[in-house]
Parts: structure tokens; sequence; C-alpha cells
């Protein structure tokens, strides 16, 4: 029984890097937002930008709506291992929960606007400028869901009590660090050229690259986590050393 | 509370804000002199590395950490000054 | 000779770095970001360096030289709670990190009148591409500032039971580096907006 759970545990945690390498794929490459056009763009250039890749982004964010759910799915891997640390209290798991969903909700959003406008690239120029800045607008402004998600996380790995730590120290100050950099999207209604527009280097390739980097480096570890879980649970049924309790055992 | 005072960092600290105040003469009295920009921001390179070595005690830290850290202030104080050089030759 | 011997390098089990050794990945992170900010502040400076001078000059090196010192008195008095803390002095450590919290305060303060003016004088966010850099570097600095202020109050709330508790030490060392890299970032930061003409 326990080595059912914890399989369905790991099959979920494999959503993340699964879901990484399917929203580099579908959203940034196939669908060109790796890096975006320019904010500045003229409505001529946008208009453009679909009518000659019309097929290719309804193909690339017609997939790329279908894979934001494996980040849905991994969040609750997280969930579930950050509900057995947190013991009784579990708003951290919550709110880590509530923000990845969300996180979601408004990925597949920003990504239904830019498939609206390739659906019918024939449009007028002014309303397709309008679903381009409104995918982008959507995707960067909801930067908050994703940043209560990762503080969440980040308090419960650095408040954690075990002697050797479930998840190392320096994950949770680099989650904390990714959380905070996203602050500086605050500045990008303002600006449409420079280093804080949406394709400029702290908004588009610091934001987007340090959050691929974190989905990777927290799979790994929720994969480390869960075989720590498992093992102290084994140790924890009956017929196992009835001396160790569960919440102490700490396997090395 | 005196006893606490007798250490390095109250010297480092007043030397910090002793340069700050040079600094600052130097930014009132000929602000618009390539020279003294130039002497600001190495003033400013010492103080960081000031701060770093003797209030985060990177001193004593393991080297590769402090390398990291002097790295930090050689790179951006280098990439600053070159900036600045690159300002001067172009026309105004 | 002990007495040169002392002198050399030290051994390498001697070193350490102060307080949680992930914090510094932190620490390391933001600096390096900052870094950046300096760096795309210098290259956009390139673009137009007359409007960038012309904008400088609107910003008073007074304020931010006063606003330097707020915060290396600010660091010197975390610097001797930490050192309080280790001789296990509670009644100093939480009257040190009082005084660096007002420290703080009045450059919080400071900063605030500083917005109100700029503000007043109808300048902003999308006034030029200087003052973007000036509202957003600065900006960034002053949230760092803010949560610094937050981390001093609960390490300073909780130095009366906590002295004497070697995890309440390596937070309290954990929150002094941050707070140092505060004021490291402003050492910077002043002369790169205020003064590089």
């Amino acid at each position: 029984m326990v080595r059912d759970t914890f399989r369905y545990w790991r099959l979920c945690a494999w959503a993340g890097p699964l879901f990484l390498v399917t929203f580099v794929i579908f959203w940034g490459i196939l669908g060109r937002n790796i890096p975006p056009l320019s904010p500045a763009s003229t409505e001529a250039e946008v208009a453009r930008h679909f009518i000659e890749n019309a097929n290719r982004f309804r193909l690339g964010f017609g997939a790329a709506m279908t894979f934001a759910v494996l980040y849905f799915v991994w969040t609750v891997a997280i969930f579930v291992v950050m509900q057995r640390m947190e013991g009784d209290n579990h708003v951290l798991s919550y709110l880590n929960l509530t923000g990845g969903l969300a996180t979601v909700c408004f990925v597949t959003i920003s990504c239904s606007f830019w498939l609206t406008a390739s659906f019918r690239p024939e449009r007028e120029p002014a309303i397709q400028q309008l679903l381009y800045d409104l995918g982008w607008l959507t995707i960067d402004m909801c930067y908050c869901c994703t940043t209560v998600q990762m503080i969440a996380m980040s308090v419960l790995f650095l408040t954690d009590q075990r002697e050797e730590p479930l998840f190392p120290k320096w994950l949770g100050w680099y989650t904390i660090w990714v959380a905070f950099i996203f602050f500086v999207l605050l500045i990008l209604p303002f600006v449409k050229t420079g280093p804080f527009a949406w394709n400029g280097m702290f908004n588009f390739w610091v934001a987007f690259f340090a959050w691929f980097i974190w989905i990777q480096a927290q799979s790994m570890f929720v994969f480390k986590a869960i075989t720590r879980l498992e093992r102290e649970a084994a140790a924890a049924e009956p017929g196992a050393q009835r001396s160790m309790k569960p919440s102490l055992a700490t396997t090395r | 509370m005196l006893e606490l005072m007798r250490r390095t960092a109250t010297v480092v600290w007043i030397v910090l804000s002793l340069a700050t105040g040079v600094s600052w003469w130097l930014a009132e009295r000929e602000g618009s002199t390539a020279g003294a920009t130039v002497l600001i921001m190495l003033i400013a390179a010492f103080k960081a590395r000031m701060v770093m070595l003797h209030f985060m005690e990177l001193k004593a830290a393991p080297l590769p950490w402090r390398c990291v850290f002097e790295g930090w202030v050689v790179i951006f104080t280098g990439v600053i000054l070159a900036g600045y050089w690159v300002s001067l030759a172009a026309p105004h | 000779m002990p007495a040169l011997a002392s002198i050399g390098p030290r051994p390498a089990a001697a070193r350490r770095l102060p307080g949680d050794s992930g914090v510094w990945l932190f620490i390391a992170a933001d600096t390096f970001m900052f870094g950046l900010f300096f760096s795309s502040f210098m290259f956009e400076r390139l673009k137009n360096v007359e409007l960038f001078n012309r904008s400088q000059q609107a910003l008073s090196p007074t304020v931010g030289a006063l606003n330097t010192l707020f915060l290396l008195a600010g660091s010197w008095f975390v610097v001797l709670a930490v050192s309080a803390a280790k001789q296990r002095m509670e009644q100093a450590v939480v009257n040190c990190l009082s005084l660096g919290l007002v420290c703080g305060g009045a450059f919080a303060v400071s900063k605030l009148f500083e917005y109100g003016a700029k503000f007043a004088a109808g300048l902003s966010v999308v006034t030029n591409d200087y003052y973007l850099f000036y509202f957003v570097l600065t900006g960034v600095h002053f949230l760092h500032l803010c949560i610094g202020l937050v981390v001093l109050a609960i390490l300073r709330g909780r130095a009366k039971t906590g002295v004497g508790d070697e995890r309440f030490l390596r937070w309290l060392e954990s929150g002094a580096c941050y707070w140092h890299m505060v004021d490291l970032l402003w050492i910077i930061l002043f002369p790169l907006l205020y003064l590089v003409r």
C-alpha cells in the first residue's frame, strides 16, 4: 500500500520536468515566444507575425494550453510532500496549491489570447496587437500567483526542523530570490523598450529563465524528498522496527 | 557597550564614513570632471570591499566565496568605469 | 614562533561563512542581479549621455551621502549586535538592533521625502530613461531595505529569549549579512546614480 502511494507521488512529480520541456517547445519555440516581439512593434508587424505563423501558432498554443496542466499536477506532488512536512498546520501547502493552480490558469489564458489571434489572422491589425498585448500583460503581470507559491514553499523548507532538512537550504533561498525578482515586472506596463520591457533582459530573460531553472531544481529535490519519505514510511510500517516513530526518523 | 565597540568594525565604520565624506566633497567641489568621477567610483569600490570583508565577515570565509564577492567588486567597477570611459570618448 | 603563525592565512577548517550557508546563495544571486542593473544602466547611458547627465542634476548628492551615512551606521550597529549575541549580552543585542532599525528607518523616511519631491516636480518613471533607472534601481533597493527592517524587527523581538540559542545566532548572522548587502548595494548605487557624470 505504502509503495503504491509513493508511486503516484513520483508520477505527479515527473509532470514538472515534462511541463518545462513541453512549455519551451510549444509556447517558446513553436509559439515564437522566446524571445517575444518587442512591445514597440507596430500593428502591421504584429499582424504579419500572426499571418505568417498562423498554423504553427495554432499547434503551438493549443498544445501549450494542454500541457500547461502538467504544472498543476506537479504542484500537487509538492503539495503532498509539504503536507507531510507541515503536520497539523496545512496553510503553507494550501498556499502552494492555490498559487500553482492560479499560475496554470493565467498561463493558459494568456495562450488563449495568442491562439485567438492566430485563429483569424486576417483580422484588423489593431485587434491583433490588442490580443498580443493581452497575452503578454496577462502572463507577466499575474506573476504574484507564482510568487505566493514560491514563498510558501521556501518558508516551509527554511524552517524545516529535521536534522538533515528534506530540501536543501540553498534551494529555499534560491526560491525566495526568484519570487522577489518577479517584482521588477511591476515596471513592465510603463516601458516599451529597454531592459525592463517584456522582451528585455530583466523582465524576459532573467525572469523566465530563473523560473525555468527553479522548476528543474525543485523537481530534482522533490524526487529525493519522496524517496526519503517513502523510506521513513516503510520503517514505520508494522513489522519494521517498532522503536522508530515516523516523525523522528531521519533517513540518511 | 563601550567594550563591544573596541573592535575592528568600529574603525572600519569610521573609515567608511570618512570616505563617504570625501566622495561627497569631490562631487560638490569638482563634480563634473572625469578625474573626480573615476576617483569617486574607486572609493565606492573600496568601500564595498570593506563592507564585504569586515561587516559580512568574508575575510574569514572559505576562499571560493570570498573570490566570488571580490570578483563582483572588480567586475562591476570595471564595467562601470569602462562604460564611463566610452561615454567620454563618444561625441556629444 | 606562535605569534607569527597567527598572522598567516587561517587553516581551511577555521574558515566559515556567517549565518545560514543557503542565505549566501541568495546574497550572491541578488548582488549579481544588481551588477546587471548597474551594467545595463551604464549601457543605456551610452545611448544618451547628455540626457543622463542633465537629468541627474535634479538629484542632491548631499541627501545621497547622508543616506549612505545612515546605512553605514546601521550596518555598524548590526555588527555590534552580532558580537553582543556571541557574548550573550541580551540587552546590548536589543539596543544595537534598535539603533540599527532607527538608522534604516531614517534612510526610508528620507527616501520617501526624496520620491515625494520628485513626484511633486513632475518627474516619474516615464519621464525619461534616466528616471526609469533611477526609480527602478532605488525602488528595488528600497524594497530590499523594507524587508531588511522587518527582519531586524523580528530578530529584535526574539533576541531576549533567543540569545544563547545556536539557531537564533545563525538567523541573526544571516539577517545581519542581508542587512550589510543592502548597505553594500547602496554604496555602489549612490555614486552611480547621483555622481557619475
